[in-house]
């Protein structure tokens, strides 16, 4: 017999699973059709985290590893059992013609010779984001990946993030409305500074201290963060001002270890970015305000707020909810309508999985049915890209900059 | 693992000390998600949902567990990271583990301070640091090579006097402590905090050349394991029953 309560609770389900049906399936761990291939190109810190999610993909294989490094080659082939070290990506490509896609992962400004070679040599192609520290390279690897059939994605990690895939979804409903502001925030108490392994100098080690090579905190980890604004708003800022300091890490270094910055959408509208080295309160997180809703979104987790006047939805009344100080957030689950169904609708709070972890699984997938997009195309990647470039220019230059929409769409 | 990690280090070039710290640290982190019980992104909670199937796994991480199955069975499986409940099963030819079934319970919780220890030394050596001491929670901890002042690091066990204690140069130690408590009829023993504490009747203190081995044979002697060290170069232990004096522990038998 079914009572009222467990009937609402039904209903509820079916309400909200017409927004959550893209959802569905997809935090679980993933599993390859047909095993796959994979030789990661740069096994450093990322490199090695990249190890560690592949492993957990059924079917996806490292079968070769490459660095310039001898050191952290010898400890990426720990890492991977039964992989193949390369000193050289080229000698990769040649010698494993079993390899069937590439991951590339080294530092930023290396990107584009080796996407070039990868996909010339027909593999196909993840890269890491920001694509590259120059307009002209970021463009170069959009060219190399339109003009190549093989699969190309950029790692703006949060398109492939199941939370913020259902954030996404209420953003484009009445439930979020109209866009009024967003922010970003970044705050890590660290040197970013890496101790270089044998044989590498502290400058190649700490290539993101290098003003010449390194986009600096709002190109390197806040273009992450505004790509989520791209992505769900499927419009770009028209300009960037923002300045930069040093506040704490007085230790020679040129890049600002805390900065800040507007992007300014055609229509008014605007998003601040905060980035910092020498505070960690808060994190990592992106906050969206809408007329009807706010979001705030942390990577593995994230709320949304409604504002009084919002219109109720009657899957709301069965949320879980947190409260933060006066506001009182629902809590985003993806999967939210089966895990209520089976009665693990707290089990659902966070991610099961890195977002790094859907990512590559993402890239994976489209490698094996080409017929399925990637989340991130390489214009996509161009476009976060740019707006990283640019953003870190009007830092160092401490003028309002341009961004040109012609950079990533001619 | 809920547990404070600390560490203190010296050298000449102190941005380059602060990376390697960082960096140690940060490898702390990382396997505080990985190896934790509780974690749904963590290494034991993809062992549970994809059972029985296997994981390949990174060569630290499959010595971490063959280790966990020998310490089972050196210390009469008074160290046991399954607490009996289904099977864990390491395919050291294929570099890959696996659980027998998603209800096999793994709990690293007396043995993954230790590896998180190892694991973070060998960051500051990899890093060129030739002088450090770590600790978690102060029950575990490693000297890297040598104090400031070119002395071994000395670390002193609280206790009535005479209390050992360790002068430690490339060496872990790992101190653990049981209580006793009334659980219905039975009585069992708990370690620490893991349980309500009644009266301490046992508490172990092992140092060698691993920090893991040290933190899994401190727990497996303090919860009634044979009294005797690891196998292998370079071991010492203390042992203290209730209000005793500490009493060193006999080698193993080879």
């Amino acid at each position: 017999m079914t009572d009222r309560r467990a009937f609402l609770h039904r209903a509820a389900g079916s309400v909200a699973s017409l927004a959550l049906l893209p959802e569905l399936a997809r935090l679980g761990p993933r599993r390859l059709v047909e095993p796959k291939a994979i030789g990661l190109v740069g096994v450093g810190r990322q490199g090695r985290a990249i190890i560690t999610e592949l492993q957990k993909i059924e079917g996806a294989r490292i079968v070769a590893v490459a660095d310039t490094n001898p050191a952290r080659l010898a400890s990426a082939l720990d890492r991977a059992p039964g992989s193949e070290g390369f000193a050289d990506h080229r000698a990769m490509l040649d010698r494993r013609r079993d390899l069937e896609a590439i991951v590339v992962a080294t530092p930023t400004h290396l990107h584009r010779a080796i996407v070039e070679d990868a996909l010339s040599a027909g593999r196909h192609c993840f890269c890491e984001a920001p694509l590259a520290h120059t307009v002209e390279d970021a463009r170069a690897i959009v060219v190399a990946a339109e003009m190549s059939n093989r699969i190309f994605m950029a790692g703006y990690q949060a398109r492939s993030n199941p939370v913020y895939q259902l954030a996404r979804t209420f953003f484009k409903t009445a439930s979020f409305r109209d866009f009024v502001s967003g922010r970003t925030h970044y705050h890590r108490k660290t040197s970013w500074r890496f101790p270089p392994p044998d044989g590498m100098s502290a400058a190649e080690s700490n290539w993101r201290l290098d003003p010449e090579l390194s986009l600096g905190l709002i190109g390197e980890i806040t273009s992450h963060q505004l790509d989520v604004f791209h992505w769900f708003r499927e419009t770009m800022p028209t300009e960037a001002l923002g300045f930069g300091s040093i506040q704490l890490r007085t230790d020679g270094r040129e890049v600002a270890d805390s900065v800040q910055a507007i992007f300014r959408w055609a229509d008014g509208t605007a998003v601040q970015s905060e980035a910092t080295l020498a505070n960690s309160y808060g994190g990592q997180r992106e906050a969206l305000h809408g007329t009807n809703a706010s979001f705030d979104l942390a990577w593995s987790h994230g709320w949304m707020f409604k504002e009084l006047d919002a219109p109720t939805m009657g899957w709301e009344v069965y949320a879980l909810r947190q409260q933060f100080h006066h506001d009182e957030g629902i809590i985003v689950i993806a999967d939210a309508t089966k895990l209520a169904e089976l009665g693990q609708l707290k089990e659902g709070i966070g991610l099961p999985y890195s977002p790094l972890y859907y990512a590559l699984a993402d890239f994976l997938r489209s490698v094996t049915f080409p017929n399925v997009p990637v989340p991130c195309t390489a214009r996509d990647g161009l476009a976060s890209t740019v707006v990283g470039i640019l953003g870190n220019q009007a830092i160092r230059s401490g003028t309002t900059v341009t961004i040109d929409p012609a950079l990533w769409t001619d | 693992m809920a547990t404070r990690f600390e560490l203190v280090a010296h050298g000449t070039e102190p941005a380059l000390l602060l990376a390697a710290a960082e960096a140690a640290l940060e490898v702390v982190d990382e396997l505080a998600v990985r190896l934790s019980r509780f974690d749904p992104s963590g290494l034991l909670a993809h062992l549970r949902r994809v059972a029985p199937r296997k994981v390949a796994v990174d060569a630290a991480t499959l010595s971490l567990f063959e280790d966990a199955l020998a310490i089972a069975a050196w210390t009469d499986g008074r160290f046991d990271v399954t607490g009996g409940v289904g099977g864990l099963l390491v395919h050291s030819e294929e570099g890959a583990i696996s659980l027998e079934s998603a209800a096999t319970e793994l709990d690293l919780g007396a043995i993954a301070k230790g590896h998180a220890l190892d694991l973070a030394v060998a960051e500051l050596r990899a890093a060129g640091v030739a002088g450090a001491f770590v600790h978690g929670g102060t029950s575990s901890g490693i000297a890297l090579g040598s104090a400031v002042d070119g002395r071994p690091w000395r670390v002193a066990l609280e206790g009535k006097l005479p209390a050992p204690v360790f002068e430690l140069a490339d060496l872990a130690y790992s101190v653990s402590a049981t209580h006793r408590v009334r659980e219905g009829a039975a009585e069992r023993h708990l370690r620490g905090r893991d349980g309500e504490p009644v009266a301490a009747t046992r508490t172990v203190a092992i140092v060698g050349p691993s920090g893991r081995v040290a933190d899994a044979w401190a727990t497996a002697v303090a919860a009634g394991a044979p009294r005797r060290l690891p196998a292998g170069p370079g071991w010492r232990g203390w042992i203290r029953d209730d209000d005793a004096t500490w009493q060193p522990m006999p080698e193993s038998p080879t």
